[in-house]
């Protein structure tokens, strides 16, 4: 059987980003959900602090293995991911091949319950979207070492920012994958 | 310490930079109690690695001289000179001894 996917509204609805409505002065804005993957206390209350200065909703996670349930268990509902590299218990490495492998496993469940809706309601005329989502994770590295980015690449995450972090590098990164 | 230099570089209010300062120290303190022990036990590899993420924290919030003892004290360790560890986890030490008094004054 030949189908044409298109996305559907209702049965993709976990599949969407998520934009949280947010007070600030202005009134309500859109704000994007970010977890925030850091074990150095010092750096992962700067990042937040940063971060919720700029209007995002910023949950934390203290190692990768933290990531990777709190990543589960919202269904994968952040915009995006901010990775430290080096934490213990699970690294950055490892985090982030578990929710790609999250992300690749809960795709196939989706579709195969798309498939399953059009043969449900063959005389209908609507048609469904095999829309994989993969929520961009950006690594926190210690050192800009050459190659770095390829590595991050490499093992499934989509971008890196170097240490010392600021507001410039923050937001200019969420602009460019949000 | 330019206080206003460091928080206004990272788009902070003084209030919050002293909090993320008061954090600096609770941390570093413990870092460098374990770090001593590590180096007691004579095991540089624990003690680089607490080296490396004090120097991470120090960065991140622009302290330049806590960085600089940072780096010795992860470079001595990688060389097996623990002694000299041992004399920059003291500066260290005294060094956030003066951050604490700036913070309680």
């Amino acid at each position: 059987m030949l189908m044409t996917m298109k996305k559907n509204t209702d049965d993709s609805r976990d599949l969407k980003h998520s934009k949280i409505q947010s007070p600030d002065s202005t009134g309500m804005k859109i704000s994007a959900h970010i977890l925030l993957a850091e074990d150095n206390p010092i750096n992962q209350k700067l990042a937040k602090m940063m971060l919720v200065k700029a209007g995002y909703h910023v949950e934390t996670a203290d190692n990768g293995k933290e990531a990777v349930d709190k990543f589960i268990t919202s269904s994968g509902n952040f915009d995006l991911v901010f990775m430290d590299m080096q934490m213990p218990e699970m690294g950055g490495v490892e985090a982030t091949r578990h929710i790609r492998e999250w992300e690749d496993k809960k795709t196939t469940q989706n579709l195969k319950s798309q498939a399953k809706e059009i043969q449900d309601h063959s005389n209908s005329s609507f048609e469904l979207a095999a829309h994989r989502k993969r929520v961009p994770i950006i690594a926190l590295t210690a050192n800009a070492i050459c190659g770095d980015k390829e590595k991050c690449l490499e093992i499934g995450m989509d971008d890196y920012i170097t240490k010392p972090i600021n507001m410039d590098i923050f937001l200019k990164v969420i602009e460019k994958w949000i | 310490m330019y206080l206003k230099k460091l928080f206004e570089r990272l788009e902070l209010e003084e209030e919050e930079y002293i909090e993320l300062l008061k954090l600096f120290v609770l941390t570093c303190r413990t870092d460098i109690n374990k770090l001593r022990s590590a180096i007691n036990s004579n095991n540089p590899e624990k003690v680089a690695m607490i080296a490396h993420s004090l120097k991470g924290a120090a960065v991140n919030l622009g302290l330049q001289e806590f960085l600089e003892l940072a780096k010795t004290l992860e470079k001595t360790a990688h060389d097996r000179q623990l002694e000299k560890t041992a004399e920059a986890a003291h500066m260290f030490q005294k060094k956030l001894d003066r951050v604490t008094a700036m913070i309680n004054s």
